[in-house]
């Protein structure tokens, strides 16, 4: 138990570096403003997503924690994208991320800020424009996405022990049969 | 006020890769005497003086990015408070810079985390932001 312990405080001790990183250069990066396109009359595309004009993006940034865990912000004038990549250890944890996460894309409409892709060479991905720091506050908006990706890694381990117990279980019942 | 060769906007002219990089080797060996001596303050400050912001080679940016991650793998992390307290504005974006660079590799990620924090704390908001925005990258 006291392993277990010292683990997750060590484990502790790296992630809320690694966060309020992420929400200093998040809190930066969500200073948006309405920009109507300069390519086409009377439409508002989000910018990072068009990344024609070089003078409307910004320098993208990537936080890693490690070789496995990194989060990058793309931020523009009027729109920022947060592309999150989890902690996969083994092959169990790849496949439960992978469903979790199409679980949430699918949902993509209910989430307002979430991409119904992830970008190329991470899990999730979150989309943020003008409109939604116009209606939602920004601090709230970062909370969120922090939270979020505390959360995941959480979520992930739990459902991997779910599903050894239950492996367990059925293999216990199925080899009742052969026991005397 | 300090400020670094081809931080204005308006800065054009600049040394030519082969100066850059000769100039960046001398830096490396005064560097690395001074992480020797345990002169953080000063290999620190000669490290990042002279960034190579108007240059386009990467290489030349791979060259000095080496030099300031030997110095943030060599200051010991109780350091790093005195450090970015003594340091003024320009220095900390520079520095910023250097951190975000070092971020994007997850090499050195505890001490580099640390770093950031303090330098937010030091020089705000402004500090992260001109380190997104400004087109002269390190």
């Amino acid at each position: 138990r006291n392993l277990r312990r010292f683990l997750s405080d060590t484990m502790a001790n790296t992630l809320r570096p690694y966060l309020n990183c992420i929400r200093h250069t998040l809190t930066a990066a969500l200073c948006l403003r309405n920009f109507p396109s300069q390519v086409v009359e009377r439409h508002n595309k989000p910018e990072v997503e068009m990344g024609g004009s070089k003078e409307l993006l910004l320098n993208p940034i990537t936080i890693a924690r490690n070789e496995s865990e990194k989060c990058m912000i793309e931020a523009s004038v009027n729109s920022v994208r947060i592309s999150v990549r989890i902690k996969q250890a083994d092959e169990i944890e790849e496949i439960l991320c992978h469903k979790f996460t199409r679980f949430l894309m699918q949902r993509a409409e209910q989430f307002i800020i979430l991409r119904r892709k992830p970008v190329e060479g991470f899990d999730i991905s979150f989309l943020i424009t003008n409109t939604h720091t116009e209606t939602m506050w920004k601090h709230k908006l970062v909370d969120f996405v922090i939270t979020f990706m505390e959360e995941i890694d959480k979520e992930i381990s739990q459902m991997k022990i779910s599903v050894n117990a239950r492996a367990r279980i059925v293999a216990q019942e199925y080899m009742r049969q052969y026991v005397r | 006020e300090k400020s670094y060769p081809g931080m204005a906007d308006d800065d054009r002219s600049g040394p030519s890769d082969a100066e850059y990089m000769s100039a960046i080797s001398t830096r490396g060996n005064e560097v690395n005497s001074l992480l020797g001596r345990q002169q953080y303050a000063q290999a620190l400050t000669k490290a990042v003086e002279d960034p190579p912001l108007q240059t386009k080679t990467q290489s030349v940016k791979d060259a000095a990015a080496e030099v300031v991650d030997r110095v943030f793998s060599g200051v010991r992390d109780n350091d790093i408070n005195g450090l970015v307290e003594a340091m003024d504005p320009a220095t900390c974006d520079i520095v910023m810079k250097y951190v975000y660079r070092g971020l994007a590799s997850g090499a050195n990620s505890g001490s580099l985390l640390k770093w950031h924090a303090k330098l937010v704390e030091q020089a705000g908001m402004g500090c992260v932001i001109r380190a997104m925005t400004d087109r002269k990258s390190v």
